[in-house]
């Protein structure tokens, strides 16, 4: 093979010619690259089994989030509002979710109220895992109830819309190791010899 | 038999709210983009995180896709930056040591036929060898194998230039190539 690809090879190898419209010099050129070529394809990755519910767990929750819910109704257009109207609507909702956004240094789930409902962070410290998901009865148990976020080298968070009461949950880590939440206030048995972490949201009525 | 939904009419069920449609393209475009993600980034875990955050990304922007029709264009290009993105975090990078190239056998060297499957491991980890945007075009176009108005949309640059930077790249796999081919 020679360093500097001549220009007919190089409209080739472009997929602006074929293979005819070379000169016969250059044919030999050509079919080393050819080799080259479908020895670049790696065939098939294998990906892990558990990608696709990881992503539409992600896309629930981010479907669900009250960023979203508030984008939504701002930009949906079945509703009709005059731009003054929508441009205070989207401030106080603005300021609502600045005035309840919780703290970013707190460990501990801290439930936030938004439009009658309760945001719910959950936090977990795993710096070797993978993927860490939050399942629970809001999930039906799924163990690829909601996909956590990675923030930082080893924290995993996710924030999920829950109804006042008592919620039973537990993390998967790695899509097979449950385990309780160590911060949470209380744990309970589960009825099959493991427990589960508990959270209580208050109703603020 | 029912034909599958288009992407233009998917991503509008999306837009309308129904957001497990979105599952519709996860099924239809994860195992396309997974050879590129892993061979641009040089590793297989590193492209299932690409390829999460690609789609995530791609879901909270899906109003911003101006030609729904095109969905595959438009996820490429964020496949393509988060791959950019991933690379520049310095997370894990699969590369191969420089010394393995002395391995290569010389050019007078009877064992310069080697076999395909020889040839493919060879060439892959050259391609880790080379620089990500040289190893990027070279996948576009010769795995993805998209034209070269397809890969200068996805990557943002003039077909011209984009023939530059496929020249050097080629000259460049050659080159760490040489005594493998003819």
């Amino acid at each position: 093979m020679t360093d500097r690809e001549p220009d007919a090879l190089s409209r080739y190898l472009d997929g602006e010619a074929t293979r005819a419209e070379l000169p016969a010099a250059l044919r030999e050129e050509a079919d080393a690259f050819d080799r080259i070529r479908a020895a670049m394809d790696p065939g098939p990755v294998k990906l892990p089994p558990g990608l696709r519910a990881t992503i539409m767990a992600r896309v629930r929750a981010a479907h669900a989030s009250p960023w979203r819910r508030a984008w939504r109704w701002v930009t949906t257009p079945t509703v009709r509002v005059s731009p003054l109207t929508g441009t205070l609507a989207f401030a106080a909702l603005a300021a609502l979710i600045l005035w309840a956004r919780p703290q970013s240094s707190r460990l501990r789930e801290r439930p936030v109220e938004t439009t009658g409902h309760i945001v719910a962070r959950f936090v977990y410290r795993a710096p070797t895992a993978s993927s860490v998901v939050v399942t629970g009865e809001f999930a039906r148990w799924d163990p690829s109830g909601v996909a956590m976020r990675r923030v930082d080298g080893g924290t995993w968070v996710a924030e999920i819309e829950l109804t006042p009461g008592l919620h039973h949950y537990a993390f998967v880590v790695d899509g097979k190791r449950w385990v309780i939440d160590p911060n949470a206030t209380s744990q309970v048995d589960d009825g099959f010899g493991q427990q589960n972490s508990v959270l209580l949201i208050p109703n603020t009525d | 038999m029912s034909t599958p939904p288009s992407d233009a009419e998917v991503v509008a069920r999306i837009l309308g709210g129904d957001v497990e449609a979105f599952g519709l393209l996860v099924d239809r475009y994860q195992s396309i983009f997974a050879p590129y993600a892993a061979q641009v980034t040089g590793s297989a875990d590193d492209a299932a995180d690409v390829i999460q955050e690609s789609f995530v990304r791609a879901y909270r922007f899906l109003s911003r896709c101006d030609n729904p029709a095109n969905f595959k264009a438009w996820l490429f290009r964020i496949v393509s930056n988060q791959c950019k993105s991933h690379m520049s975090r310095g997370w894990r990078r699969k590369t191969v040591p420089v010394d393995d190239i002395a391995t290569l056998p010389a050019p007078d060297d009877p064992a310069r036929d080697v076999a395909a499957g020889d040839l493919q491991d060879r060439v892959q980890r050259v391609l880790q060898q080379l620089p990500p945007d040289q190893r990027e075009v070279l996948v576009l176009k010769y795995v993805q194998d998209l034209s070269l108005i397809e890969i200068a949309d996805v990557l943002r640059v003039s077909v011209p230039a984009l023939k530059m930077r496929l020249l050097r790249a080629r000259t460049a796999l050659r080159r760490k190539l040489q005594g493998v081919m003819v």
